[in-house]
């Protein structure tokens, strides 16, 4: 059965009906207009136990465009998807949880950026300008976050369940939240850790470009494909929301790659990683990556957000962001890259304020 | 005031950085070091663009880097096996006193001024009593340095007396003598325990700053945590960085003294011989 979105937006059907149109997949998912109605009678559609849907998608400012009869919305996205959240820990209401995804103008999506209280409220957001270009990503997201709050749903709380993974492996300062508390936490809260806790952020979950770095291989070279899936599909992150989060467990990126190798994969450099793998894979079109222009180590374990290769950590500038946690690394940018202003151009990101005097030290020499 | 120049204190920022990774490398691993106040005051001096280090002798000198940490305790999770006697409680207790010129890192030259790093190992017993052990690491400082020229003889109560036992440069000293004038032993009646303390034979051992240290200590005491620490690319970086600022020059002028330049890891030296060599 289709999953199916509700998608509510102050723009008539005649501007934003596309939209719908575009996500929608024949017997995967349905997204469907309505215009916004005022805040009581919308939130009395959307609190009742069977609302028919699976999702929503809100635009943000829901108070711009008029209705037929003339008269605006009196509220934005972020003061409904506040008012579902609150209102499923309501035991009365009976209420299912739900993910909540945000669409916006690109020019409008600032507002959203600078308003850091409303961040944890939605699930996940996209430009709706990204509809035209990656439509079919972004509806395999959608797909992926009911699926996942299925998962979570029945997993009861069991983290070893919605990860699919033993999570005795893992710190346990990662779920310490979680424990001990007085009301269960609802679905969207396990939801908003998984995905911007570890499924974002890099930590013992590690996307592709990262597993290629700690592997030291390219990922344009034909052996890719199946060193990835044939060799560490093992390691491949089956939980919930990894339809569409593509990830691989470190730890057991890690216990493969010693058992091939014989020594830790942070014991050698990019080229001897290749040669051991080559050796033990009989993969001989494995390529070592060669380093980002400037940079000089082969020691890589991260990579450059800009250009999305593989640098050493101890060459990279950190980028700004939330401070990751015990659990969580940084996100770094290349010197290349930081020259070049990609994180301001490309990435939308400043420099962490630690790197910045670094930065400026060095900078002279490349001018 | 002295006045920094610009390269050492961006040398000396890098070097905080260092010593916050350090700890976020260890804290991820259960170890939690950054809340002690020396080694938050030792990033904080670092950093300071108006703090100067002062050399062995005291004299302020602005080509210096360094810290003091200051008893950063830790508790460890495992006691080793063969601790005599029976404790319910083990941890140690880290201190260090570091300064170096910046000018010589990652030189083939002696990477320190200064270098003190004390080891106290404290046992709580059932009864709650209290049982010490020790070592350090010293950098042996040569009371007539060979390019100073030699102080005139005068007869004063802090001029050095030169031992006669030999002092290798660096060296690990095990449970010495030292131990009677730790804070903990006040209350030990150490006379009667059955022990002898003395000088025990100076031990020559490869430097080891606070990170080589921590990677050492960690390696001995931490053993679960070690094992982690060397899958984590960034941790194996960082102590990658400081081998090669205090170990390559130390080993290659021992190795100098044969003139081998052949075969190289003839011996397995990384996996084998020294397991902490990166």
């Amino acid at each position: 059965m289709a999953v199916k979105y509700l998608y509510l937006d102050d723009d008539p059907e005649q501007r934003v009906g596309q939209i719908a149109r575009s996500l929608s997949i024949e017997g995967k998912l349905e997204v469907t207009y309505r215009p916004v109605s005022f805040f009581k009678p919308q939130i009395e559609q959307l609190i009742v136990p069977d609302w028919g849907f699976d999702g929503l998608l809100l635009d943000l400012r829901l108070d711009q465009e008029p209705r037929a009869d003339g008269q605006k919305a009196e509220y934005t996205a972020t003061t409904l998807a506040q008012f579902l959240r609150t209102k499923v820990y309501d035991q009365e209401a009976g209420i299912r949880d739900f993910p909540i995804v945000l669409c916006s103008q690109q020019s409008k999506i600032g507002m959203y950026e600078a308003d850091m209280s409303s961040h944890d409220l939605f699930d996940y957001k996209f430009p709706k300008e990204d509809v035209e270009v990656r439509a079919k990503e972004i509806s395999s997201n959608l797909v992926a976050l009911v699926e996942g709050y299925q998962t979570i749903t029945a997993a009861q709380g069991n983290w070893s369940t919605m990860l699919a993974y033993d999570t005795a492996q893992l710190d346990a300062r990662i779920f310490s939240r979680f424990t001990n508390r007085s009301t269960p936490a609802a679905t969207h809260e396990y939801a908003r850790h998984l995905l911007k806790g570890l499924l974002i952020p890099t930590n013992e979950l590690i996307k592709e470009a990262i597993l290629a770095a700690r592997l030291g291989v390219t990922t344009t070279a034909d052996g890719w494909p199946r060193l990835r899936d044939e060799v560490f599909g093992a390691a491949r992150y089956q939980g919930a929301f990894g339809q569409s989060w593509e990830r691989w467990w470190q730890p057991e990126v890690n216990r493969i790659f010693e058992s091939l190798c014989g020594t830790p994969i942070a014991s050698l450099d990019a080229a001897e990683r290749v040669t051991a793998l080559v050796e033990r894979t009989g993969l001989t079109e494995l390529v070592a990556a060669t380093p980002i222009e400037l940079n000089h180590s082969t020691w890589y374990w991260n990579i450059c957000e800009a250009y999305q290769a593989p640098l050493d950590p101890a060459e990279g500038f950190r980028l700004a962001g939330s401070e990751p946690t015990v659990w969580q690394e940084y996100d770094y940018i290349s010197l290349k890259a930081l020259l070049e202003q990609l994180h301001t151009t490309e990435l939308h990101r400043p420099l962490h304020p630690d790197e910045v005097l670094r930065f400026e030290a060095i900078r002279e020499n490349y001018s | 005031m002295i006045r920094i120049d610009p390269r050492v204190m961006a040398f000396r920022r890098d070097r905080a950085n260092d010593l916050e990774q350090l700890a976020t490398f260890t804290n991820k691993r259960g170890i939690i070091i950054n809340q002690n106040p020396s080694f938050k005051e030792a990033i904080r001096s670092l950093r300071d663009e108006n703090y100067v280090f002062r050399d062995e002798s005291g004299e302020l000198n602005s080509f210096l880097w360094g810290y003091t940490i200051d008893r950063l305790s830790v508790v460890i999770p495992n006691v080793p096996r063969h601790t005599f006697p029976v404790v319910q409680q083990l941890s140690i207790n880290i201190s260090i006193k570091f300064t170096a010129n910046w000018q010589d890192w990652q030189k083939m030259l002696d990477p320190s001024r200064q270098l003190n790093l004390d080891v106290l190992l404290l046992g709580k017993k059932k009864d709650a009593s209290t049982c010490l052990s020790s070592f350090h690491l010293d950098k042996h400082l040569d009371p007539t340095p060979l390019h100073a020229p030699k102080a005139k003889a005068t007869v004063s109560q802090t001029e050095k007396v030169v031992p006669a036992e030999a002092h290798p440069l660096y060296h690990i000293q095990f449970g010495s003598a030292k131990i009677r004038k730790e804070k903990e032993a006040g209350s030990l009646d150490l006379a009667n325990s059955g022990n002898l303390f003395m000088d025990t034979p100076r031990l020559m051992h490869h430097p080891l700053d606070l990170v080589l240290g921590v990677d050492f200590l960690l390696s001995n005491y931490f053993p679960d945590a070690w094992d982690a620490l060397k899958r984590d690319g960034p941790y194996i970086s960082l102590c990658r960085k400081y081998q090669a600022a205090f170990w390559k020059p130390y080993i290659h002028a021992i190795a100098r003294h044969w003139d081998l330049h052949r075969d190289r890891d003839c011996w397995n030296a990384k996996n084998v011989i020294w397991p902490n060599l990166l």
